[in-house]
């Protein structure tokens, strides 16, 4: 597969399929960190598809220094910030609270856990969390970057990265063994 | 060991520390983060994406290709509008020519000064006919066609300049065929050096002056620099000077005539269509 500095020359020159190949090459993994931020699938389509337009807008003025991954996320992360700061995002987030609230009062707060739905745990752990200490979990968890990386593009230090990491860490690993916990106890009751 | 060692030993272990913790709590909770998996766009809803970026690509282009298309495109339509300059531009400067000719075999007129004051005149008055459009208020019909009005002042100007070119090539050509002693290299100094200012001047004229008597003004002062030219003192003096002054200047203007073309093509000009 060529480089991503292959393909934006290519691009630069008006290589349509070399923006396809870069854009396949990230679409899954910027898809899943802007998933697993936003935790809503349309939501994170459409950012992610933004996020991707931004890119080509602004493709002439990547340094070639840096790698184009943080390069990218980079945009990324500004973006879903954005997005949180947005009408947008207060008016699903207030439909969400109230669908939320519907759930809540038709099944138990267990609910989840009685179905054994490990996945929406750790989903509904995740984004309990802090925004800054979420994006700093997902981008050291599921998408490999290094604490130096994560510090760049988000604009901030490495201890700062480090204590979001070890805050947002603790947060999940108790919420998480709660759950288990209270999963168990269901199952012996 | 030194305090600020000690400190320093201190805040290495206190790190170290710190990235065992948290690779303890990496650990401790890795294996349950695993479970959230996510679920992908479809096959159709990625290419729709990719669809949404085509238009950002940018748009390939060949430079030197996109010249030469520029450059034939330029010639073809100073071709056409060859008909559409008035008869008298043409009659009045064979007429230059004729005089110039017959001033230097009949009154004996110095060639060189002969050849310096006539070089630039083609263009002024061609320039006169480029903005006479403007000037009778068809611009704004021309403009309804198919080129822009930069457009066509550019190809007459193409056309006027290559003509002025011609025209001094073979009044140059001529003269050294008659007389032996006249020196063809000096001979082309003298009639390119002016025409190029001239040009250049012209091109801003009609870049950037919006009254068509500036043109006339111009060729005025053309012509009494050409009487100060006539006289032999004078001539004497331009015809001392280094050939390098000239070259200099001539590479001058031509630089500012590219520059006014590139400008011309590009942003077309500014002045009113309504003066």
């Amino acid at each position: 597969m060529p480089e991503d500095q292959e393909l934006i020359k290519e691009i630069l020159t008006g290589s349509q399929a070399a923006m396809e190949v870069l854009t396949r090459k990230y679409y899954k993994p910027l898809y899943a960190f802007v998933y697993r931020k936003i935790g809503n699938k349309e939501t994170a389509y459409d950012l992610t598809q933004d996020i991707f337009i931004k890119m080509m807008q602004s493709i002439h003025s990547y340094s070639q220094k840096g790698a184009f991954k943080s390069w990218l996320f980079s945009i990324a992360v500004n973006h879903c910030r954005d997005y949180w700061k947005s009408a947008g995002y207060r008016q699903i987030n207030k439909q969400s609270e109230l669908t939320e609230t519907l759930e809540s009062k038709q099944k138990s707060v267990s609910y989840i856990f009685e179905q054994k739905e490990t996945r929406e745990q750790v989903k509904h752990a995740i984004h309990n969390l802090p925004e800054y200490q979420r994006e700093a979990v997902i981008l050291k968890y599921y998408h490999h970057l290094k604490i130096k990386e994560i510090a760049t593009l988000t604009e901030t230090s490495v201890s700062t990265v480090k204590s979001r990491l070890k805050q947002g860490l603790t947060k999940l690993s108790i919420s998480l063994k709660r759950g288990e916990e209270d999963d168990q106890a269901r199952r012996q009751k | 060991m030194t305090k600020r060692e000690g400190k320093n030993d201190q805040g290495l272990v206190d790190v170290a520390l710190r990235d065992q913790e948290l690779l303890h709590l990496e650990q401790d909770v890795g294996s349950l983060l695993d479970e959230y998996d996510v679920e992908y766009p479809s096959e159709a809803e990625i290419m729709m994406t990719i669809d949404r970026l085509r238009p950002f690509v940018p748009v390939k282009v060949n430079k030197r290709e996109l010249m030469f298309r520029n450059m034939a495109v330029l010639l073809k339509r100073a071709l056409h509008e060859i008909f559409y300059i008035s008869p008298l531009f043409w009659v009045a400067n064979s007429l230059f020519f004729l005089v110039a000719l017959a001033a230097v075999f009949l009154g004996e007129q110095n060639p060189y000064g002969m050849i310096m004051i006539l070089a630039p005149i083609p263009t002024l008055t061609g320039l006169m006919e480029a903005l006479k459009s403007r000037n009778t208020g068809m611009a704004e019909l021309e403009m309804s066609f198919k080129y822009s009005l930069q457009e066509m002042i550019l190809s007459k100007m193409v056309i006027i300049g290559g003509f002025n070119l011609l025209i001094n090539l073979v009044i140059s050509v001529s003269l050294t065929v008659f007389y032996h002693h006249i020196w063809l290299w000096k001979l082309l100094l003298f009639w390119i050096t002016p025409f190029t200012v001239m040009t250049a001047i012209a091109f801003i004229i009609v870049n950037r002056l919006r009254h068509f008597y500036a043109i006339t003004a111009s060729l005025m002062i053309w012509i009494s620099f050409g009487g100060l030219i006539s006289q032999s003192h004078f001539i004497g003096k331009l015809e001392s000077l280094s050939p390098v002054v000239y070259i200099l200047i001539t590479i001058s203007a031509g630089l500012v005539i590219i520059g006014r073309i590139t400008h011309m093509y590009k942003r077309g000009m500014t002045y009113e269509l309504n003066p």
